[in-house]
């Protein structure tokens, strides 16, 4: 049997809001571990999974991919007599140093106050054997690179938090966002971000057959996938935007397209947003990375909204949102080489520093608002990541 | 989004032929040619007997024909003996020769061989002299590899006047031999060409450009060569891998089809005329440019089966989808991406890179009618014109 320990995340900080924060990560991982024949236990603050031997892999990915906990580590459980628990905690501290672990430090807690050493004893009688029969192990109370966890409950259970957790707030606890999903790096760590911080998502693609590519759209499919995996699944809007494209195109000055662009789609996430209850957008913007991100062309871009935009990247090195990328496991599908917008409205020479009062007027005289509604109107959504 | 269309029109035959019915007659000789019972005594007739009909046909002893897995192998082959051979022997191979040379010739130039690039004339021809002064730049060079047709313009290299001209220059200056190696996936079949009088020393060639199946080629070898692939004894030790008995058949069958000199020339003057048409009817549409601009409707540089062109305003992605979802398959190797340069074939031709995105390629074969053109044609102005 697999038995895995899990401590929650920062909602322990959350005062009278703890209850809503630890029912919703709970729900939330009773969602994830569906389908893995895991049960889940809340004691005294920390959550227990038990699942059947075939199904470790499985719990462990899940594990891997919630949001809202601190961390994980597979529990080792014996009975309750010291010969036992010193004999479970040397099996533990000998898997760690064969992992490379040289200093570490003992905790013990008993809440089971008939048996016959207090924590302090524990301490003292396991960290002498382990002495004796590890002595590349030494223990360091201060700074140990990692903490073995002895608790006396019903059974003695022992721990090490080997397994770093997602942290941040369970996904459902700050409302439901919009994500602006391209198939680049950016928005896909942006999306990610804001459901570390408890945001629900869905994303909005904008797709311009045939001057982009089906493709492109299936690799958009791919990574709201993806990040659905962490968020408890994701819908995909899919916008078909050539005609709104095209109108720039034919209305506007080459240079303008971009800036353009963004209006007209913040504008229709604006208005896909408000029919789906989502309370913000999300952006990948960082600023100053194109020339559709400075703050100039940003103001412009933001006119067209009603919703607050949430740019989690906005101060973003791009080494960190790669690295980021890397880690959540999108980076190796944005940079597939199929673009997101074709090189024919892409100007050479974009506007960096919009003029906001004349592209507002640009904006109005390519008279987009019917072409939104429509496209808007003939979107296509995809449930995607949706746990089993 | 793509609409289903009923009739559908292929102009992609440069990626792969319409295939031919292959059904032969009797029971597949199913046996592994290397048995000594009578199934693999049956399955080695067949295979051979495959061999010489390909061996007749391209008028070469059948000892000089290996099969293969298609044209990659075949080239790989090759390419990748010189690894084996003391000394780094350098390879030198045209600007425009297909990913399949010029990856491999790569491999070489990472493990420290001499690796030179043969640069083409905006037609994507390559000059006897600028092919001289590449070998004198390139002193270490013991494989140059040439290619037939272009898979993406359809230039024409002069095979036999070029290795007439080369070992002349290089006998003269007293290098040594040469080993010429040329693909001729897009020429067989296609263009009237002689193996006898071309004078090279292998060749590759596939099958499905010939309405084959996929998975079965040829290498043509005259010369001993070491591959890098080692196993059975099968094929010479060339190609060891138990032998594709049904591939090599339905290739002697193709070749018997397609490739026998009185069709090819027959074939050739067809898609002359068709091609002529094609060329002539484009022109009448405005903003478009031919891939070389100075390219001719019956121009003999070029092989009449492939066109490469250039439309107005319309990158070439953007053209194929929306062809696509009119019926018609054309092919690109464009991205319609600013961000990615990937058409080096065009690019080593000095075709500016705004055209080169707008760059399709039309590839024709011989179930391709003049309907079909015009047919295409007026889709293509149409598309034009909607902008």
């Amino acid at each position: 049997m697999g038995l895995y320990l899990i401590k929650p995340g920062e909602l322990t900080l959350k005062g009278n809001n703890r209850k809503e924060f630890e029912s919703i990560l709970k729900r939330n991982m009773v969602t994830m571990l569906r389908g893995t024949g895991a049960s889940l236990h809340l004691t005294e603050g920390r959550y227990f999974v038990r699942c059947s031997e075939e199904q470790e892999g499985a719990v462990e990915g899940v594990l891997n991919r919630i949001i809202g906990i601190a961390g994980w580590a597979r529990a080792r459980f014996c009975e309750k007599n010291m010969e036992a628990l010193i004999a479970t905690v040397i099996e533990e501290a000998r898997g760690l140093a064969s992992q490379g672990y040289r200093t570490y430090k003992l905790e013990a807690r008993r809440s089971d106050k008939s048996f016959p050493l207090d924590s302090y004893g524990i301490v003292c009688a396991v960290g002498e054997e382990i002495r004796k029969a590890l002595p590349e192990l030494t223990v360091q109370v201060q700074n140990p690179q990692i903490v073995i966890h002895i608790e006396v409950r019903e059974r003695v259970y022992v721990y090490s938090l080997t397994h770093q957790g997602r942290r941040g707030l369970p996904v459902g606890s700050a409302g439901r966002g919009l994500l602006l999903l391209s198939g680049g790096i950016d928005s896909p760590v942006a999306g990610y971000l804001m459901a570390c911080r408890g945001m629900k998502l869905d994303s909005i693609y904008f797709h311009a057959y045939p001057y982009t590519s089906e493709e492109a759209q299936r690799k958009v499919a791919r990574l709201a996938e993806i990040l659905g995996s962490y968020t408890l699944g994701m819908r995909l809007f899919t916008i078909p935007f050539t005609a709104v494209q095209l109108r720039i195109k034919e209305r506007a000055p080459d240079a303008w397209t971009t800036v353009l662009l963004r209006m007209a789609m913040m504008e229709a996430a604006d208005r896909l947003a408000s029919t789906i209850d989502a309370r913000a957008l999300v952006t990948g913007e960082s600023l100053s990375q194109v020339a559709s991100q400075t703050i100039e062309n940003i103001r412009c871009t933001e006119s067209t909204t009603v919703l607050p935009v949430l740019r989690p990247l906005i101060g973003l090195d791009k080494e960190e949102t790669i690295r980021l990328a890397r880690e959540i496991g999108t980076y190796d599908v944005s940079i597939l080489p199929y673009e997101d917008c074709c090189v024919l409205f892409s100007p050479v020479h974009p506007i960096i520093h919009a003029p906001y009062d004349e592209a507002r007027d640009l904006y109005a005289a390519c008279e987009l608002q019917g072409l939104i509604e429509e496209a808007v109107r003939n979107k296509k959504v995809e449930k995607l990541g949706y746990p089993s | 989004m793509s609409e289903t269309i009923s009739r559908r029109i292929y102009f992609d035959w440069a990626a792969t032929a319409i295939p031919l019915r292959f059904d032969p007659a009797g029971s597949y000789p199913w046996g592994n040619p290397s048995s000594l019972h009578e199934e693999g005594k049956k399955a080695r007739e067949a295979l051979e007997g495959a061999r010489r009909t390909c061996a007749h046909i391209l008028g070469v002893p059948e000892h000089t024909l290996f099969f293969t897995s298609g044209g990659t192998e075949s080239n790989a082959l090759v390419i990748h003996s010189l690894l084996l051979r003391p000394g780094k022997p350098g390879i030198l191979y045209g600007a425009t020769e297909h990913p399949s040379v010029r990856e491999n010739a790569e491999i070489l130039r990472r493990l420290e061989h001499s690796v030179g690039i043969i640069p083409v004339e905006s037609d994507g021809r390559i000059l006897s002299q600028t092919l001289f002064a590449s070998l004198e730049k390139f002193p270490r060079t013991r494989l140059v590899c040439l290619m037939g047709v272009n898979n993406e313009t359809g230039a024409i290299h002069d095979i036999p006047r070029l290795v007439r001209e080369l070992r002349i220059f290089q006998s003269q200056r007293g290098g040594p031999p040469l080993h010429i190696h040329c693909d001729l996936v897009q020429t067989l079949g296609k263009i009237p060409f002689s193996l006898q009088e071309a004078d090279i020393d292998s060749a590759a060639m596939s099958a499905h450009k010939l309405g084959g199946p996929r998975g079965i080629g040829l290498l043509y070898c005259r010369k001993k060569v070491e591959s890098l692939l080692r196993g059975g004894e099968q094929e010479g030790g060339l190609r060891p891998g138990t032998e594709n008995v049904w591939g090599a058949m339905a290739l002697a069958h193709c070749f018997e089809q397609r490739a026998l000199p009185s069709v090819v020339r027959q074939e050739h003057l067809a898609a002359t005329q068709r091609m002529a048409l094609l060329i002539r009817e484009l022109s009448r549409i405005p903003g478009t440019t031919l891939i070389p601009a100075d390219r001719s409707p019956e121009d003999p540089r070029f092989s009449p089966y492939i066109l490469q062109v250039a439309f107005q305003g319309m990158p070439g992605e953007v053209m194929v989808r929306t062809l696509n979802d009119q019926g018609f398959a054309v092919s690109t190797g464009s991205a319609c991406s600013a961000a990615h340069q990937d058409r080096p074939i065009l690019k080593a031709m000095g075709v500016p890179e705004e055209i080169a995105r707008r760059g399709i390629r039309i590839s024709q074969g011989w179930t391709t009618t003049e309907e079909d053109i015009r047919a295409l044609v007026a889709t293509i102005f149409t598309i034009i014109q909607k902008g």
